[in-house]
């Protein structure tokens, strides 16, 4: 009897402990709130003209609240570098890493220019050498954090051509740069033989201390973390965590206002929910994470969700099929647009931060056209059956749908494959694994509907380049559209220097024009930052933009 | 018995081998390139930066990778190599995150074992202390309760307990840190102590549920056997017939245990690690896994494998030892 009582006693521990649980969970029903906004008006656009001047720099401006404080920021995982290669010849984005590196130039999310420790730049054209030219000025007194070889090693024009030379050696410049030279203390060329839209951004990568690497190579640098940034690493666990602490020196005289940074990388979901949670040593106040659900249910419970749509899930046509095929025939694929209820499934499964969309290219970036006609047909499945009967298919056809591992949910899929089958197009769904996914994707020969996000919208530019130049599986990732003469000339046209929006709406109108519809948009999304509500100041913008004010201002 | 522990120590030899060759066929059977994967990163990083490689650039460059790390070798050349390399102690670098792996799971190996050892200590003196308390005091209120707990360590997955630890003494407590470690020669013993708290229990409570049960069933055993009976009737006093008698006699079948508690320990701490943010090895192996980063792989499945036949081999000697009737042979 005694025995009976026992068990009787541990199993109603256990069930009060999992219905507490349980209790919890009970909040995060997912909802249909709206996302948050777009883009933040004080991004400084590039400019038009065909050499264009450096931007204004953005002032800084403390608005009196709140100082001091420890942020701490849970990144998923750290990647196969904490900080970052030091020698990065790409844009440097902001990041986790700015709190700690800076270089001459960085970039806002729409693709322009932004001033680091550059304090401004002239392009001009060398006629002697037939040579365009970028001229960085630094600002004075910029200094490294201490290291063991030196309180304050200085950043000059000297270093960012050492820097320079070192990416170079490691990994070959960015195409079209052809030299590197110090002009004065403070100034640095940059030789160019082309100018493209993102060519002043580019310049040295992160800086970082020449002389620790000269005193012990690479591995030394890593080991012993410097840069320019407003923190410096006070303590760094690889896979655990990182410690930083407000750089005394650091050039832009007052700041920063926090006291510190941490980063620590929780991989479990689980985990990372409760630390969002918590008050006290197990605390985080910032969470990066790609899951809808997650976010969705954050923002029910009132944390706000930073939501930069950069990438945006469509349904992706293959030009290279016979020309009888259903899905070449542009009636159907219109059809296959009006059949899909975006609304429907982002408000269903898309746990309030995906966003219904007709373009491809997000909200937040260049090229983006702020009118609710503009982009394929919306959801219309009467007259997608018309469509589907105009075209020769009104009994319908039978195809594929592979939805993409980790972009497109199964849920998602089925929901597209029920919208498919009321026009009759009966799709069997693919769940494929990550891996299997992209090796088929390279092969050709097969047929289908492809879904997913194939394209990362940082700026319009680059990613025409990516996802529209190179063609016939020249890149592996993504997708081939073969384009024809005209698109090509669209694209070339899209690098302009300065704002290219007019060029990337051109092209925008091309591929999404209802008698071709290279590309159907469904959504946008991109990765989230769930945000707790006690953070001072936080509007809602993308994560860069965010971080760049939170390591510089409160 | 140095010979049995000589022919022990070549049968673990031939027992390692074995694995590593599963391990390193299974690896390259797996879906998935972990080259391919590199390259198109590294075309990524070349568009970003305004280099258009094309379809010959991508085969260079993965042919180059391939050959770089070996991989374009028949898997038998690969192994022989990698064998070879291993008898020198030389396990090469991370293909995906480039560092040095001796030095590397060197590091994460203090704290894994650091975390293990104070595991092990905990779980031997809790589920030693239960068990024997729930044999002492069997059919008792303390018996039900203690077998019940029991039951329920038992039975709940790591994981869990991981998740209700961190609930309970991380967020409705406010008591512990719920992520992060550092050794407490490394920076502040204090925060050490607490960040290694939510991770020892959890590593523990499995064990310490384990132990009590067989502790209490291997003690009430020797509590119903005639010498016992025996002492009892002596008017030896209730301590010196648990410790002295029954206790020693009771732990027999509990050493036979130990062996598997440290291969659980290890393999918990694959969870444990990656759950509470600790550095280790069981950290290193998931990152690994999910990067397909083959070298590491290997060498930490190696380890492992060391580890398990080893901890075998000091069951076996620390049987006989308890148990002079046996006989190594």
């Amino acid at each position: 009897m005694k025995k009976v009582v026992g068990i009787f006693f541990a199993a109603t521990m256990v069930m009060l402990l999992v219905v507490a649980c349980a209790g919890d969970s009970v909040q995060v029903a997912p909802g249909a709130a709206e996302a948050p906004g777009a883009a933040d008006p004080t991004a400084p656009p590039g400019r038009p003209e065909e050499l264009p001047g450096a931007p204004e720099e953005a002032p800084i401006v403390y608005d009196g609240a709140t100082r001091g404080g420890v942020f701490i920021y849970a990144p998923g995982s750290d990647g196969p570098s904490q900080f970052g290669l030091p020698w990065d010849p790409t844009l440097g984005f902001a990041s986790v890493t700015e709190p700690f590196t800076e270089g001459l130039t960085a970039q806002w999310p729409d693709g322009s220019t932004r001033l680091v420790l550059s304090s401004g730049y002239v392009v001009g054209f060398d006629d002697e050498l037939g040579l365009y030219y970028v001229d960085h000025t630094l600002h004075p007194n910029i200094v490294l954090h201490p290291h063991i070889l030196h309180d304050a090693e200085p950043v000059d024009a000297e270093l960012i051509v050492w820097l320079a030379d070192r990416i170079n050696y490691y990994r070959t410049w960015p195409d079209g740069m052809i030299d590197v030279v110090a002009i004065d203390d403070l100034t640095v060329r940059f030789y160019w033989d082309h100018m493209r839209n993102a060519t002043p951004a580019i310049t040295s990568g992160w800086v970082t201390s020449r002389l620790i690497y000269e005193a012990y190579g690479e591995e030394g640098l890593n080991a012993n973390p410097v840069s320019a940034g407003p923190f410096r690493v006070v303590e760094s666990v690889p896979g655990s965590h990182v410690i930083f602490e407000r750089f005394e020196n650091y050039w832009r005289e007052g700041l920063p206002y926090l006291d510190g940074v941490q980063i620590v990388y929780l991989g479990d979901v689980l985990v990372q929910n409760i630390a969002l949670q918590a008050e006290g040593e197990g605390r985080v106040d910032s969470v990066a994470t790609n899951t809808a659900e997650q976010a969705g249910m954050f923002q029910d419970m009132g944390y706000h969700i930073m939501n930069l749509p950069n990438q945006t899930i469509t349904i992706v046509m293959q030009n290279d099929l016979p020309a009888d095929h259903p899905l070449m025939n542009p009636l159907v694929r219109q059809a296959i647009s009006m059949a899909i209820d975006r609304d429907g499934i982002t408000r269903a499964l898309g746990f309030g931060v995906h966003i219904p969309t007709l373009q491809y290219i997000p909200s937040l970036m260049r090229g983006h056209v702020f009118d609710p006609n503009f982009g394929a047909p919306a959801f219309n499945p009467g007259r997608a059956r018309e469509l589907m009967a105009e075209a020769g298919f009104a009994d319908g056809f039978s195809t594929q749908l592979f939805p993409q591992p980790g972009s497109v949910t199964d849920s998602q899929a089925v929901a597209m494959a029920s919208n498919l089958a009321d026009i009759g197009i009966n799709v069997e769904i693919m769940v494929m694994e990550g891996t299997p996914f992209t090796e088929m994707r390279r092969e050709t020969g097969w047929e289908g509907i492809l879904v997913g996000n194939f394209i990362s919208w940082f700026h319009a530019e680059d990613s025409a380049s990516v996802n529209f130049e190179h063609r016939e599986g020249l890149l592996p990732n993504w997708v081939s559209l073969v384009p024809s003469e005209e698109m090509l000339e669209l694209i070339t046209a899209i690098r302009i220097v300065g704002d290219n929006t007019a060029q990337a709406v051109a092209l925008a109108e091309y591929v999404l024009d209802h008698n071709r519809l290279h590309l159907i948009p469904l959504w946008q999304q991109g990765r989230m930052h769930i945000v707790h509500p006690r953070i001072h100041g936080y509007t809602p913008t993308d994560h860069m933009l965010f971080f760049y004010r939170l390591w510089m201002e409160d | 018995m140095v010979n049995y522990i000589i022919r022990r120590l070549i049968y673990s030899v031939f027992l390692v081998f074995l694995v590593s060759i599963v391990v390193f066929v299974l690896m390259r059977m797996l879906p998935g390139d972990p080259v391919m994967d590199m390259v198109e990163q590294q075309i990524a990083e070349m568009v970003q930066a305004g280099h258009a490689p094309d379809l010959e650039m991508q085969q260079f460059l993965r042919n180059q990778l391939m050959t770089y790390h070996g991989l374009d070798r028949p898997v038998s050349v690969q192994f022989a190599h990698w064998l070879g390399d291993v008898i020198r102690l030389d396990f090469g670098r991370s293909m995906v995150r480039g560092f040095d792996i001796v030095d590397e799971v060197g590091r994460r190996m203090v704290v894994s074992i650091y975390l293990a050892i104070i595991s092990m200590v905990v779980t031997l003196i809790f589920g030693i202390l239960f068990g024997t308390i729930a044999a002492v005091r069997n059919g008792k209120l303390i018996d039900n309760v203690i077998t019940s707990i029991s039951n329920f360590g038992m039975t709940v997955p790591g994981f869990m307990i991981a998740i209700l630890l961190i609930w309970v003494f991380g967020f409705l407590l406010d008591l512990l840190p719920i992520f992060g470690f550092q050794l407490p020669w490394m920076g502040d013993p204090g925060r050490s102590v607490r960040q290694t708290i939510l991770p020892v229990l959890t590593m523990s409570l499995g064990g310490i549920a384990g132990l009590a049960r067989m502790t209490r069933s291997a003690m009430l055993d020797v509590l119903n056997a005639d010498y016992v009976r025996t002492a009892w009737a002596k008017g030896m006093r209730e301590k010196a017939v648990i410790f002295k008698h029954v206790l020693k006699n009771g732990l027999m079948p509990i050493v036979s245990g130990v062996g598997g508690m440290i291969r659980g320990l290890f393999g918990g701490s694959v969870i444990v690690e990656s759950i509470f943010v600790v550095p280790g090895v069981g950290q290193l192996l998931v990152m690994s896994m999910l990067s397909l980063d083959y070298p590491v792989i290997q060498a930490v499945t190696l380890l492992m494998a060391f580890i398990t036949v080893i901890s075998n081999l000091i069951t076996d000697i620390l049987y006989g030892w308890v148990d002079p009737r046996i006989q190594y042979s």
